[in-house]
Order: structure tokens, then sequence, then C-alpha cells
């Protein structure tokens, strides 16, 4: 357990830069309320999908690149809820609700793809996601929706690149029973929310199939002389990750207000993946709470960087930061497993 | 020529050579022989630098070549001193050609472009392919040398291992483990005629062999190594097979003892044209019937099919032939069907099977009855969904820990922490929670101190009485099987070799061991 | 091993059956592969080796894109023209890629196994830093001597940098006119010459450490080969090709699109090759050189058949970015050693 919360590289480093963050907002006299109040909102908000890595992660199919496959599972729940002109929590919980069957299908191919790349799952799971996008960007310009307000203005075939969701399901869960403390608005409804979503995945782990998830992710030969159908618990594992990230990407866009949709989640694997390794794990046996951890750091350095850099006058630098940042966790983590690995095999 | 002064190597808290003293003159070839886990192939590792050695530590003591100390950090390394070694496992490229593969690092090049450096100069196709045929010529083999190796039997790819290794003009030492074993008779003389008149070229030669009739045919001189030490030295014409089975086995006091014989049941497991596709270790068509009640040992060399029969009875590799229990015939094989049928199995290596070396004493001890019989589980509506109950969990593995004498800080210990011997309890232990009717054991004392070792052969014994559960045990330490077991099967090159009894002397086993009849004069 | 390859045949079929329905004359698109075959011929080559080596579809070739972008963006901010300035921007970008290479064969020696997920990783790591020095760097840290290319704000570079003293320099020799096609020979033949030095790389007994490795680490290793030097042997050359290729790239496009013109070249490059059929095991020049033209013939053509077909230019689009990455998807799922080199 100890070994689990040591303090590497990218904590340290992130911890400092969010020192000096605070102290050059705090300087700039931006307000720091306000930014606590995003910071819990964008913890909710991208939590969710961080938290979907963590099935795959400890089945040992590695971090999840493919994301966008769950991604656009949720974004098709979602065209659907907005369909049927489903409004408010309805709207969002429908969403959900639609992309667990969606989500359920797409992750049994995928898994069954992954299976066939044992070792080699993240870079397959990259180009299945980015594949899988371009496939959906053919649906999107084609499916038969009819809700005008998803269409194009002109023309009226094929969806939007961005659809509003205000009146249908914006921050409903952002507004629930949150309150005002002092200049902070605390989202309560949707801490609750997620701290259900984690505490469920966290009690996964405890019951037969999360224990065999996680052996099988540790040792999958020592798994198999168990009793244990590694492949067919891997899929499960991929399968829960899928539905999970469908979740997550409903959580976000219903507190973003809106539904990108085609080329949008293309990237989105890279940031939820560096959010888990700054919460210490390093791409097996991953925890929950290391995943709220390292979501909260994060998305909290992305909500002060940004006014800091539009003080600063170049707006970008919070976007390359964010980029630097991003894939900067990511190689240590790889590297520092790397190493680590050899010296366990040698 | 070489010289080996004292060489110690450690792996983990295993002595794999406790001091080892070996010198090779000028043009001899010398035999190197003792059973499996004596330290053969770790001495030959070290003399060629071998990544294994320097990512474990290095060694100790000194090699000297041609009296002057050298230290083999690499391959590169031990090649640059002008040593080779002739790979059991081969050293090819399977997608090269023959000429590629005996040229490999030393291709003629077309001399106008050497001024671009070694590495860079275009290489002379047909001067490598007349050199690669020459080679073979001298070992006296027919081989288009335009082949690949892929497409090549095994017996013409350990010619090319051979052939790459004679061809070096700075070659002092050759190391050759096993170059026999895939051989026949008329191919052996052969290799052995190229041997000798490379030797008479003044190059010395460590061979190693199981097989003993060779090494007194081909050897001047020889050396036993037994548990990490040297044994005996023969040279000259005195000694003989049974001189060297001997030193090879040893003396030893006997300890925990099997009391008579078992009393035999019904079938328990019998194997009917058993094959295993195990990389490295395949077996052949085995047929065997295992009784109830019974102790069966299973003993043989390293690579000739011992470990495959666990992991193939449990489905872990593509296998064919027909398995029952109990007279069914189980298919397909699977590790679920196996367990259900009260057959558990605890393999040889640990860390890498056995135990999920990140997780508690207590998760490892429960894991496989959770999974299976969906023990240690809350009772909770929805059977999928419910979770694991500690309390039952911690109580189960404490009495464990009581009862196998588990050194440990707590139940909640990671496994990783623990030595090798209580490591191996844990693995016991998991078994226990199963309650299996039939027990495969695979090198249930290696890497496992004295003590240790017969505390845990105790406990087989004691299950064995006790519950009547049937033993099969997979094992290189021959003497352990002896004492424990009714039958012991010898595997040899994949197939049952013979069963002999427990009673049979240490030289019939040592004999058996090296795949030769005894002809009785 | 020698297993026929479908991929270069489906592509031919598609190409044809898009070329039919887009209507394009066959010369329009015959000149426009061969302009991309000048263009991205030598980017496509830069994989060959890595691949060899056992190391995976070099994502990272986008570093030595970079290097040669930088090369570009200080000739232009110190004012050289000509050849004169080419010739610098090539000492520039290869000086750069080779240390820059060096540093990815030493941290793709850490992931054995992974490097294809880490390569790409580092183009991405690598677009972020080089983003950081000429976005924010320039006018903070670092004195421009050329203003006109800074933006308005006087921190950071254009977007768009105007290369018209080196516009089209090299790929103006020896043009021939044939019928309604200009062939450029000499880009032409600097393309095949590229491939020729490949070919006679993988001829020296350094290409037969580099097949070795690429069979499998440990036997080469027992083989007394040096495998951590040879596998960055074998990533600086693919840096290396790879700046050489964006230069040409560039200086054929006559403009820089400073923070993006590097973007997606791994992705296409690495489609193409594929396209040509090679595998993420094996690959050689005839690869290459016939993925490029197959994938940009499918490239030019199916904006235009989308249309006809659909009447819905941005279906041909999205068609065209399928087949870019399920090309590169395909290969990782269908080849299937396993973990056995990988180790």
């Amino acid at each position: 357990m100890r070994s689990r919360l040591h303090l590497q590289i990218p904590q340290v480093f992130i911890l400092v830069m969010l020192v000096v963050l605070l102290a050059g907002a705090f300087h700039a006299g931006i307000p720091l309320g306000g930014i606590m109040g995003d910071a819990l909102v964008r913890l909710v908000m991208n939590g969710v999908l961080v938290m979907s890595m963590i099935p795959m992660l400890n089945a040992g199919l590695g971090v999840n690149f493919g994301l966008p496959v769950g991604i656009c599972a949720g974004l098709l729940g979602m065209c659907l809820a907005v369909n049927f002109r489903l409004t408010g929590l309805a709207g969002l919980f429908g969403a959900m609700l639609i992309s667990i069957p969606i989500g359920a299908v797409l992750g049994y191919l995928y898994g069954r793809l992954l299976n066939r790349v044992k070792g080699r799952e993240e870079i397959a799971g990259t180009f299945v996601g980015f594949s899988f996008i371009s496939i959906m960007n053919f649906f999107w310009a084609v499916a038969p929706f009819t809700n005008p307000t998803m269409l194009w203005p002109i023309g009226g075939q094929g969806l939007r690149p961005v659809i509003g969701l205000q009146g249908y399901f914006a921050k409903v869960l952002n507004h629930s029973w949150s309150f005002r403390l002092g200049d902070l608005t605390v989202p309560f409804g949707m801490l609750v929310f997620f701290a259900c979503l984690a505490v469920l995945l966290h009690l996964f782990f405890h019951t037969r199939a999360g224990t065999a998830m996680v052996a099988t992710g540790e040792n999958e030969v020592f798994a198999g002389l168990s009793g244990v159908d590694v492949k067919a618990i891997r899929t499960l594992a991929v399968i829960l990750s899928t539905v999970l990230a469908a979740w997550g990407i409903c959580v976000y866009a219903q507190s973003y207000g809106f539904l990108e949709l085609y080329s949008a989640p293309l990237m989105m694997a890279f940031p939820a993946a560096s959010a888990i390794f700054l919460g210490g794990s390093l791409g097996h046996r991953t925890a929950v709470i290391q995943a709220v951890i390292g979501t909260f750091l994060f998305q909290t350095t992305y909500v002060i960087s940004g006014p800091i850099a539009n003080a600063l006058l170049v707006p970008e630098v919070a976007e390359i930061f964010r980029m630097i940042l991003t894939n900067g966790v990511i190689l240590y983590a790889m590297l520092y497993e790397g190493g680590r690995r050899r010296r366990v095999q040698g | 020529m070489l010289t080996v002064r004292g060489l110690k190597k450690r792996f983990g808290n295993t002595d794999a050579l406790r001091s080892v003293d070996l010198h090779v003159e000028e043009g001899e070839i010398h035999g190197l022989v003792g059973l499996n886990g004596s330290g053969k192939t770790t001495l030959l590792n070290v003399l060629f630098g071998s990544a294994v050695i320097s990512a474990t530590g290095g060694y100790g003591g000194e090699v000297l070549l041609n009296e002057r100390p050298v230290y083999l950090s690499s391959p590169a390394r031990a090649i640059g001193c002008g040593i080779g070694m002739v790979h059991q496992e081969f050293a090819l490229i399977p997608s090269m050609t023959v000429t590629e593969n005996v040229t490999i690092r030393r291709e003629r090049v077309f001399a106008p472009t050497a001024i671009l450096g070694r590495d860079l100069a275009l290489m002379n196709a047909p001067a490598n392919r007349r050199r690669a045929s020459s080679v073979l010529e001298r070992l006296g083999v027919r081989l288009d040398p335009s082949l690949r190796v892929m497409d090549l039997t095994v017996n013409m790819r350990q010619f090319v291992e051979i052939a790459r290794e004679i061809d070096r003009d700075d070659l002092r030492v050759l190391l050759l483990d096993e170059p026999t074993s895939a051989l026949n008779y008329g191919e052996v003389q052969a290799l052995f005629a190229s041997l000798r008149s490379l030797a008479s070229r003044g190059v010395s030669l460590i061979f190693v062999s199981h097989r003993l009739e060779e090494i007194t045919t081909l050897c001047h001189a020889v050396t036993v190594l037994r548990d990490g030490e040297v044994a005996g030295c023969f040279t000259g014409p005195a000694y003989d097979v049974d001189a060297l089975a001997e030193c090879m086995i040893g003396h030893h006091v006997t300890r925990a003892q099997r009391q008579g014989a078992s009393r035999k049941g019904s079938e328990a497991l019998r194997l009917e044209g058993f094959s295993v596709d195990m990389p490295g270790e395949r077996i052949n068509g085995i047929d065997l019937t295992v009784s109830r009640g019974e102790i069966l040992g299973l003993a043989g060399p390293s690579g000739h099919g011992r470990p495959a029969f666990g992991y193939g009875i449990m489905g872990m590799y593509p296998t064919s032939g027909r398995v029952f229990v109990d007279r069914d015939h189980i298919a397909p094989l699977n590790a679920l069907a196996m367990i259900s049928r009260g057959l558990f199995f605890i393999p040889e290596d640990r860390r890498a099977a056995g135990l999920l070396t990140d997780h508690s004493i207590m998760e490892n001890i429960v894991f496989a009855a959770m999974q299976c019989k969906g023990a240690f589980l809350n009772t909770f509506p929805f059977r999928p969904l419910a979770l694991e109950d500690r309390r039952h969990a911690h109580r189960f593995a404490e009495e464990c820990v009581e009862r196998f004498g588990i050194r440990c800080t707590g139940v909640h210990q990671k496994v990783s922490e623990l030595s090798g011997g209580n490591q191996q309890k844990v693995c016991i232990a998991r078994a226990l929670a199963m309650n299996p009717g039939i027990l495969m054991v695979s090198e249930p004392t290696r890497g496992v101190d004295i003590a240790a070792k017969e505390t845990i052969l105790h406990i087989f014994l004691d299950l064995h009485r006790g519950a009547g559960t049937t033993l099969v045990i997979s094992s290189s330490e021959l003497d352990e099987l002896m004492r424990m077991c009714d039958r012991i099967a010898v595997i040899h090159e994949g197939r049952i070799f013979d069963v002999l009894d427990a009673e049979a002397t240490e030289t019939e086993f040592a004999l058996a061991f090296s795949g030769e009849r005894r002809v009785h004069g | 091993m020698y297993r026929a390859n479908a991929v270069p045949a489906v592509f031919i079929v598609l190409s044809a059956l898009a070329l039919y329905f887009s209507g394009l004359s066959p010369s329009f698109v015959a000149s426009e592969v061969i302009t991309r075959f000048i263009r991205d011929g030598v980017m496509v080559l830069a994989l060959v080796i890595p691949v060899t080596a056992g190391m995976g579809l070099n994502f990272a070739v986008t570093v030595g894109a970079l290097a040669a972008q930088v090369g570009i963006v200080l000739a232009v901010d110190w004012g050289l023209q000509g050849a004169a300035g080419l010739f610098a921007i090539t000492a520039m970008g290869l000086g750069l890629s080779v240390v820059s290479g060096f540093l990815i064969g030493v941290m793709l020696n850490r992931v054995r196994g992974k490097e294809m997920i880490t390569t790409m990783i580092i183009g991405f790591l690598a677009t972020g830093i080089y983003q950081l020095v000429f976005m924010v760097g320039y006018g903070t840290v670092i004195r421009p001597a050329n203003q006109e290319m800074m933006l308005s704000r006087g921190i950071g570079i254009r977007n768009m940098l105007d290369l018209a003293p080196f516009r089209n320099i090299i790929d103006t020799i020896w043009v021939i006119q044939a019928g309604p096609l200009e062939i450029p020979l000499f880009m032409i033949l600097m393309v095949l010459g590229a491939a020729g030095l490949i070919t006679y790389l993988l001829h020296t007994r350094l290409g037969q450490q580099f097949k070795a490795v690429g069979e499998g680490v440990e036997k080469a290793e027992m083989l007394g080969i040096d495998t951590r030097a040879v596998r960055i042997k074998a990533i600086v050359l693919s840096t290396v090709l790879a700046c050489l290729g964006h230069i040409i790239f560039t200086q054929n496009i006559g403009m820089l699109n400073v923070y993006t013109a590097h973007m997606n070249t791994d992705i296409f490059a690495c489609a193409a090759l594929l396209a040509g059929g090679a595998s993420i095991l094996r690959a050689h020049v005839g690869h290459a050189l016939l993925g490029v033209l197959l994938f940009h013939s499918l490239f030019i053509v199916s904006p235009q058949a989308g249309q006809n077909i659909f009447s819905n230019a941005a279906l041909g689009e999205y068609f065209r970015t399928f087949v870019a990455y399920g090309t590169i998807a395909f290969a990782l799922v269908m080849s299937t050693r396993g973990r056995g080199s990988a180790g």
C-alpha cells in the first residue's frame, strides 16, 4: 500500500506547478473560490472518463487508448436521448441507459480484437479508436435523426458537429443540489453521483469477477491455472471500460453543455491516461482513488493555467502546457515501467 | 588455456555455483556432466557472458584465458576473447539463410567498399556462400547454403549452429551445450570427427551432454558437477559410465521417508496417447495410468517434456490424445474442468505461475477456491456481484499459516516478501483450499532451503496419508522422488522411457536419465 | 513468412473504383501522384529500417520532421537564401535529428515491446515542446532577427511562413515534359536514391545486424551483437531520413505551416508503407515505393468520388481518414507474432 502512494517525479512536478500557479493566480487577483468550484466541476466532468480506464488497466490490457470507442457509444446514446427529446435528469440518465447496450456490444467486439493482440493492446487500441472515429464520422453524416436542433440547418441532413444541449440536459447534474459557500459553488449532487460511482467500482474489484480481473492483470498463467477463463475476463474488462467511458462522455457533455461529434473525441484518451498516471498508477493495478486524485491534480492545473496564460497575453500557452504535461507524464510512466520491468525480468 | 578458479554465482538467495574450479588444456576436449540444477548451464552462461548472469549481479571468482584474467561481462566480450558457444536452443535467425547464419558478424565484404568501415561495407554474397559451403563440407554435411534456416530439420539446424562457431578463425575455446541431442548415430560420429580435428588445431572444447556414453568416447577429461560444486574430476581412461553416474547422484542421508507402499485403489488419472505442444518441453504420445492413493514421481532431464505434464493436463498448451479422470474422458481440457473434477496443479515456477506475488497470503490462498467453487463469498441476492467474505477467508488463511508454519507477519503480508519455502507453503495451502483428490506438484522444493525442504515433503506425505490424496510429483531431485514415490516414470525426449519402482538403484536411474538401457554383462 | 498480402490488391481495386466514380482524368491523377511520390517518398522510406530492426512503425518520424522545420524557421529568421540556405537548413536539420534520434533510441531501449505507442507519445511531446519554443519562446527568451515573421503581438511566430527563397530550388532540375505530364526526373531519382541507400545499408553487416535484432533481441545478443546500439542506430537513421523527407516536402510546397505541417506525417507515412504490403514485422523499400503510389492514388481520388456518389464531399474525406487509420489498425491487429520477439 505504502509503495503505491510513492511520490514520483510527475507528482512532485505537478504539486510544485500547482503551488506556483496558485501563487500566480493569487498575485493576479483571480478569485480562488471560483477556481475551486471550477476544479470540482471539472473533476467529475473528466473523472468518470478517467475511471473508465481502470478495469482494462487492472486486467492487464494497459492504458485504454481506444477510449473513443466508448465515447462514441455514449455520444450515440445522447443523440438518441436528444432525438427522443428527453430532458432534464431523465435525459441524462436516459442517455446513460441507452448507451449501456451500445457500449456492451462495441466493448465486446473491441475486446475480441484486443484478445488477438496480447502485449500490443495500447498501440492497437489507439488505432482501433482512431479508425472507429472515422467510421462514426460516416454515421453522423448520414444517420436518420429527426430532431432539427441536431441537424445541419441547411439541407437538414446529417448531424451538426456541435449540438447544444440547452433545453435538454445541459448542466443538469452540475446544478442538482448545488449550493454556495461564500464565493465557492459546491456541485453537491454531481459530487454525490461521482462518489457513488467510485465506490461501486471499488466494490466491484472485491467480487469474484473483480478479483479474477486483477489476478489476470498481474499473472495470466496463475489465473488460468486457477480456473479463470482469461479471455472472457479480459473481454469483460473491455466491456466494462467501454460502458464506463460512454457514461463518462455523458457526464462530460452535460457539464460542457454541448455534444461534440465527428473528430472531437480523437485525442481524448491522452489526457485521461495522463491523469491516471498522475494519480500514481504506473500502468498496472490501479486503485479508484488514484484515478480520482490524478484527475483532480490534472484538472486543477487546467483550471488555473487558463486565466494565468490570458494574463500573460499568450493564451496558447495554457494549451501547449497541457499538451506537454499530458504527454510528458505518459512518456515518463512508460519509461519508468519499462525500466522496472527490465529489472524484474533480469 | 582456460582456467576457472573459485567461481561463484547466486540467483536471489540460492547458490547456483559455489566455488567451482575447472582447467582445460589447449586442444583438450573436456566433458561436463551433472543432473539438472547441478550448475552446468550456469557455468556455461558465465563462460559465455550471457545476459542472464550480468542482469542478476554478475559472478564471483576468476576466469583466466592463457593465464590472463578476464571478466566476461557480455557475449560480445566473450566472443572477443575467442570463446564460442553452440547453444542448446540454437542462436539462429530463422528467416536468414544458412550462409547468413554461418557467417553472421564475420561476413566477407567487397574490398573497394571497405573504406566505409567494417559495418558499412557491402557484403560479398558469393564469397560468403563459398565459405559456408566449405565449413559445412568440413562437418560432413550436404546442405544447400541458400536455404532458410526455418525450412531445415532440427538436426540440420544443429549443424548450422556448430558450423557458425567452427568457421571462426579466432576460436580458442568452444562451449557445446547438448550438441548431440538432435542428431542420430551417424551424424554424431561425423560431428565427433570434426570436433577432434578442431581440438587437434589447438581449440579447447567444453562438451556438455546427458549421454554419458558420448562423454566417455569423446572427452579427454570430465568434470562432474553436483549442487553447484565439483563432485569429481576424471582424466584418462580410468573412468566409465558407472563411475560418472555414481558421482553425479552422490550419496545422501535419508530423511523424510515414506512408510511402506500405499494401498492402490482404482484408476484416478489416465493419459492415452497424450501429447503437449509446449515450446522447448514437448511430449509425444504418452500413455500413463495413475491409481488412486498412489504417489507417482516424474523424473527426467530438462528440455525433455517433464513440465508439459501439468501445464498440458490443465489445458494451458495445445494438446492431443485423451485424458481420463476417474475413467471419465475430459474434453475440452481446461483448468476449470480439471479443478471441478478434483485435480489441482502446483506449477514449478512459483513467481511466474504459482502465486500472485503482489497480493497477500490470504488472497493467494483463497483465490482458486473463490473462482472455482464460489467459496469465501458473502451471500448476496445476486450471485455474480457477491462481495468476498474477508472474515471467512481470514480465518481459513490463519489456520493454514498455523498448520504449515508459514513464517510471516500476518496473513495480509505480500507473498513477494516471503522466503522460497514459505511461498511454497502458500502454494500448498492454495491447493488445500480446493481439497483436491489428485494433486500434481512440480519441483516442490526448488529454491527452498534445506530445513524447509523436509517440512514441505512431510506436508505432502501427511496429506497423502491423512486425506488419501493421489500425488503426482515432478522433480529434478531424484533423491527426493526415491524417498517419496511408489513408482517413478522417467521422461526422456518427450516419451516415458521407463517406469521404475522406488527400489531401483541410483545407477539405474542415472542411466535412465541419460536415455541408455543397461546391458548387464 | 512470405505470405501474400492482400492489402495492396485492396488498394488497387479501391483506387480503380474511386477513379472511375471521380471522373478525374488519369493524367491529372498521374501528375498528382508523381507530386506526392516526390513529397512523401523519403518519409515513407524512413520507416523501413526500424521495422527491419523489430521496433515496429516509428511514429516518431514527426520528430525528424520537426527537426527540419526548426532548420527552416532558423534559416528564415537569419535571412538565408537559395541553395546555400537550403544547404544550411539540411545541415541544421540533420544535426538536430541525429541528436534527437539518439535520445529516442535510448528511450526505446527502455520500453522493449511497447516501442510503437512510445514513439507516438514522443511525437506528441516533441510537438508540444516545439510549439512552446516557437509560439512562446520566440519574442520572449529568443530575440528574432527577422521581425516580419513574428505575430503582431511580438511573441510567437506567424502560423504561415512563405518560403519563396527556397521554393522549388531542387524540384525544377531535370524536368521532362511527357505529353501532359511534367516529370521532375531529378526528384524522382532522389527518392529512388534514398531507396537505394536503404537497400545498400540492408546489404551491409549493419543491415544483417538490423535483421538479426529484428528477429529476436535475445538471439542477437547471443551472437555477440550489441542490440542496444543497433536499435539506436536504426532510429537515428530513420529520424535523419524523415528530416530529409520533410525538407523535400516543404520546399516543394513552398510554404511552411509552422505549427501543423509536421502533424500526421507519421500516420500517412505508416499507412502508405502498409498499403504497399508491409507488415509491422517486415518491410522493404519495395513496399514503401509501391505504398506511396497506391495510398496517394486513393487519397487523391476519394473526395471527388465521394462527391459524385453521395453528393457529399465530406464523406470522401471521412473515407480518406478511415483508410489512413484503418490500414494501420488492420496491420496491428492482423500480425500476431505476439510477445515473442517483443520480450
